[in-house]
């Protein structure tokens, strides 16, 4: 378990990328004083028979803190991933921000996602929320881009891109480097 | 036959089941404008998703000949690559994609072994020359692939992809529809201004465009059936006095 203090009017973004490598991916991260930010990025690429836990749990224990979970996950062929996020809002922690999202894009019929976000919340004066999808490439998107002439592998390469473009451009620019060689990477190889 | 499309005894049913088009057949030169009219229900869709190999719709019998090339059980992009152009009517709009490298990639993949791939700056001057051409801004290259696109917008945007992409065969499934008079004389000169020599299948509802497009020949499509073709004049007439005598 990998454990994150974020201090005193610090705003942290903790870019996560997976590549089928770990088995399991477990985070805590603590909002321990007044002001704290963080901006949890994940982005998953999954293929043939990989699978990956992934356990997020954020408490805010401080006033006027915020944090976003974001994890976007491409899975192909017998790929699997399990995403469970906590966000706990303890008492005191008022004008809290908390935001958690998961969307898992499913490659093949055999990819498998599932996206639990649950929320405890003992605070009143807060904003929380969740979004969680789970779904398989668009027929009607896969056709239109075909029937311009792009082979099935092409059009998935840009379905795939285009659904995760919006998580790479928050990642710090370092990071956003090596998160386009590995999207390039997964494209090519295993789409 | 080279440079014509031919269509043969096509007949067409949803993935459900449903029959749709029961035999239609049609033959399409090149150079030539095919106008399909028809009322609502009628298969005009249908026969443009279906020539295209939308997944929605299965051909149970018939042909489909490109350049005496039997296409009928391609994919998409093999149809694509054949010669063939699909105007959506409704086109889908993809987040997070970029207009501009969508169609470069498509250019280049329908380029044959060997032929020369447009380099990015060329291909950029010419999508900016040809979108001025239906009066987009130059932020064209910056935009999402139809995303956030006004519904004339969507409609010269498939335009503009067929002036890009200059298939051999084209068919517009009602490029007028939902447009203003200036957008659809964009289109219309757009289409009358291609250079090149193309054949034409232009599925509309109503007589306004073919005020803008004149059609070599008008069919009349009803009940999956094409009842009735002849010249532009067949246009005038339905125009008048509608298709009722036709169903």
């Amino acid at each position: 378990m990998e454990e994150i203090i974020v201090k005193q009017n610090q705003e942290l973004i903790f870019p996560v990328i997976w590549t089928g490598k770990e088995k399991e991916l477990l985070y805590s991260v603590r909002l321990s004083q007044r002001g704290a930010k963080i901006t949890f990025l994940a982005l998953l690429l999954g293929k043939n028979e990989e699978s990956l836990d992934i356990k997020t749990t954020v408490i805010h224990d401080a006033e006027d803190t915020k944090s976003e979970v974001i994890i976007k996950s491409a899975l192909n062929d017998y790929s699997y991933v399990n995403f469970e996020g906590l966000v706990k809002i303890n008492h005191g922690a008022k004008k809290t921000n908390a935001w958690l999202a998961a969307h898992m894009l499913l490659l093949s019929k055999t990819a498998r996602g599932r996206a639990i976000p649950s929320l405890e919340i003992i605070e009143n004066d807060i904003k929380a929320g969740h979004a969680t999808t789970v779904g398989r490439v668009n027929e009607l998107e896969m056709f239109y881009l075909t029937s311009r002439g792009l082979s099935e592998k092409s059009a998935k390469q840009l379905l795939v891109q285009g659904f995760l473009q919006s998580i790479v451009d928050r990642f710090p620019k370092k990071n956003q480097v090596i998160a386009a060689k590995q999207l390039q990477m997964y494209g090519q190889k295993y789409l | 036959m080279k440079n014509a499309l031919i269509i043969e005894d096509l007949h067409v049913q949803t993935v459900e089941g449903k029959q749709i088009l029961n035999g239609v057949s049609l033959t399409i030169k090149k150079g030539e404008i095919h106008a399909i009219m028809g009322p609502n229900g009628g298969g005009k869709s249908t026969l443009s998703a279906a020539l295209m190999g939308h997944p929605g719709y299965v051909i149970t019998k018939g042909k489909v000949i490109v350049n005496g090339v039997d296409i009928t059980k391609f994919s998409p992009d093999q149809k694509a690559r054949a010669g063939l152009f699909l105007g959506f009517q409704y086109p889908v709009e993809i987040a997070g994609v970029n207009f501009s490298s969508f169609l470069r990639m498509a250019m280049n993949e329908r380029k044959k072994e060997g032929e020369k791939k447009i380099s990015p700056i060329a291909f950029k001057n010419k999508l900016v020359d040809e979108a001025k051409t239906l009066s987009f801004r130059d932020d064209i290259t910056k935009r999402a692939l139809n995303e956030g696109f006004s519904g004339g917008e969507k409609k010269k945007a498939e335009i503009l992809q067929l002036a890009m992409l200059k298939p051999e065969f084209a068919i517009l499934d009602e490029p007028d529809s939902g447009l203003d008079v200036d957008a659809l004389k964009y289109i219309a000169n757009k289409i009358n201004d291609l250079d090149y020599e193309f054949g034409l299948i232009l599925i509309t509802h109503y007589q306004r465009i073919l005020k803008y497009i004149k059609p070599h020949f008008v069919h009349v499509l009803v009940k999956g059936k094409i009842v009735k073709s002849g010249n532009a004049k067949l246009a005038q007439l339905i125009e008048q006095s509608g298709y009722e005598k036709y169903i």
